[in-house]
């Protein structure tokens, strides 16, 4: 670091030892209330509501066989895949030819199309809810994972395109002119060539893509009922008369989000140009 | 970026970009019409879908008397500002601060950042929901061991206020990294150059650092205004609007028209027509304003 002041080195160390601390203190305020979720999810009902708060105690794992046994963690679990996997499958494969294209060809009013596709992205979820919800019932296809899968392909395709168009921009051209030149056709240069040197790029907007489908809300409150639930719209049902399972419900949200959360900061240098649909680069 | 013009094998761009195109047109353009169409009709959930009736604007004549959706309009204004600007502002100091550590502190840092970002939103709204329990929760527990306070955060008066930490808790983060990486392209010249003059940390942040990040900033801004202004899961999950209608933003009051206490379908869309048309004007700017950096770039 190139310290600001020109101050002897006594107060230069002293400088760097209040950074450090003070760095600390911001990455605990963001990471304490997932910690607290976490220890929520090992202390029993009586810990859980104990005043002051418990931070030291014996876990329990009762939680967690609950939240398995009695709520059916893992047949949630299934209901988020069968949607989440297809609808990130088929969002590349519709995407990654668009992204090429966007990338590697001139045409007419391609700047217009390319932004118009962005601003499909940003649309509010409840005004694609609303004609969905009734088209859907129509089709009667409501609380089937189709739905679902349709419905998330409406922000899956817009941003995967994005994506993956700052990765193709990444490649030399002359790479794929040398491809050209051995004789390859330009879908050759683009299964052989391209898209190999750009699989980080596709693995990080894959694993964009699972998350913002995985974590999805409003979508599946309203599109699905009982047959189709998702998990984060299951873990609001932890609210009875009683009150809510605080720890059945923290140990149910820490098994759904913790796959996802090791899976952001393997990432994490992708992160930032993908949630700026490539628009600023990450460091 | 350049392009290749003219290449003599497959000079077509239709069959690479087409399926895309009619994909996106049958899923969300064909049901952003229908949404017109049903905002324009009176028609309630549950009745069959001959009873509706075209009643062309009558629908966004009652959202504009409606006191409700005025409140909605206003709550969602309020949201939208608060949660924007301390969110910048956390974020500007946060990236800074960053910037300045080791790399070690600095992977530590973004790791901790990315965290909240990525936590499924109905889950965080639940954990702050029992962090902000007014008897049991650690928020309180926090403010009365250190200053003496508890505050009754499911109450009228507070309930908008922790919907707000919330939304700042989750997405500080994301400003914080857009804006550190903003930082890191700026070239480091600028900043000795500043040294060397002897300006201090505030003047080079004012001075230096701020105008070289306008068009990260402005990218920042904007889409963060864009999400506020749609905010609908934490807020969903932590109040329901309540109480009262102190959380009601635009999202839930269509919610309730929609869906809970009436089925008002065709009113439940023309809110979300309002919606849909502030979005797309803010997205429209924040396009050209990308757009006019793109062109920029050459």
């Amino acid at each position: 670091m190139k310290g600001l002041s020109l101050g002897p080195k006594v107060r230069k160390s002293l400088k760097r030892k209040v950074l450090v601390v003070v760095g600390i203190i911001i990455a605990l305020v963001f990471i304490f209330p997932i910690i607290w979720m976490a220890e929520m999810s090992f202390k029993t009902k009586a810990q859980n509501i104990a005043l002051p708060p418990l931070f030291v105690f014996t876990p329990t794992f009762e939680n967690y066989s609950q939240a398995i046994d009695k709520y059916n963690f893992f047949s949630f679990l299934k209901n988020s895949l069968i949607v989440v996997v297809p609808t990130v499958l088929l969002s590349l494969l519709v995407s990654l030819p668009a992204s090429y294209g966007f990338s590697r060809f001139n045409f007419k009013k391609k700047k217009d199309i390319a932004f118009w596709i962005l601003s499909l992205r940003m649309a509010p979820a409840m005004a694609v809810i609303l004609p969905y919800f009734v088209i859907g019932g129509f089709l009667r296809i409501l609380d089937k994972p189709i739905i679902l899968i349709v419905a998330y392909l409406s922000f899956n395709v817009p941003f995967a395109i994005w994506m993956m168009r700052s990765f193709f921009d990444e490649i030399p051209l002359e790479v794929e002119e040398a491809g050209m030149v051995e004789g390859l056709s330009r879908l050759g240069v683009f299964l052989r060539i391209s898209l190999p040197l750009a699989r980080g790029g596709l693995a990080a907007t894959a694993i964009l893509c699972t998350i913002q489908s995985y974590n999805e809300f409003a979508f599946a409150l309203f599109l699905t009922s009982f047959n189709t639930r998702t998990l984060p719209t299951v873990v609001t049902q932890f609210q009875s008369h009683m009150g809510i399972l605080w720890g059945p419900m923290a140990a149910t949200s820490l098994l759904a989000t913790f796959p996802i959360m090791i899976a952001a900061i393997l990432v994490r240098k992708s992160l930032v140009s993908g949630m700026s649909f490539g628009m600023v680069k990450g460091k | 970026m350049d392009t290749i013009k003219k290449v003599k094998r497959g000079k077509s761009v239709t069959p690479w970009i087409a399926p895309s195109i009619i994909v996106l047109l049958l899923i969300t353009i064909l049901p952003t019409l229908f949404l017109f169409y049903l905002s324009l009709n009176s028609w309630e959930l549950a009745t069959p879908w001959d009873t509706r009736k075209l009643v062309w604007l009558k629908n966004f004549i009652d959202d504009i008397k409606d006191e409700q959706f005025q409140n909605s309009l206003v709550v969602t204004m309020k949201y939208v500002v608060v949660v924007v600007l301390l969110e910048f502002v956390f974020g500007l100091i946060i990236a800074a601060f960053i910037k300045g550590q080791n790399p070690g502190m600095r992977i530590f840092m973004i790791v901790a950042l990315i965290l909240p970002m990525t936590l499924t939103p109905s889950v965080a709204g639940l954990i702050w929901r029992s962090n902000f329990h007014p008897v049991a929760g650690v928020v309180n527990y926090f403010l009365s061991s250190l200053f003496g306070l508890k505050i009754n955060w499911y109450s009228k008066e507070y309930a908008l206020l922790s919907t707000m930490i919330v939304d700042i808790w989750q997405w500080t983060p994301f400003t914080s990294l857009i804006l550190f990486s903003g930082m890191e392209a700026v070239s480091q010249d600028c900043y000795e150059a500043a040294m060397i003059d002897g300006a201090s940390s505030f003047k080079v942040l004012t001075r230096i650092t701020i105008p070289l990040l306008k068009p990260v900033i402005l990218i920042v801004l904007l889409m963060r205004i864009m999400d506020a202004l749609k905010m609908f899961d934490v807020v969903f999950v932590m109040t329901e609007g309540g109480p009262g209608n102190t959380t009601e933003l635009l999202s839930l009051n269509i919610y309730r028209i929609g869906f809970f206490h009436t089925g008002y379908l065709g009113r439940a869309s023309s809110i979300a027509v309002i919606l849909l048309i502030l979005v797309t004007i803010l997205s429209q700017i924040l396009i050209r304003s990308f757009g006019a950096r793109e062109e920029g770039k050459g």
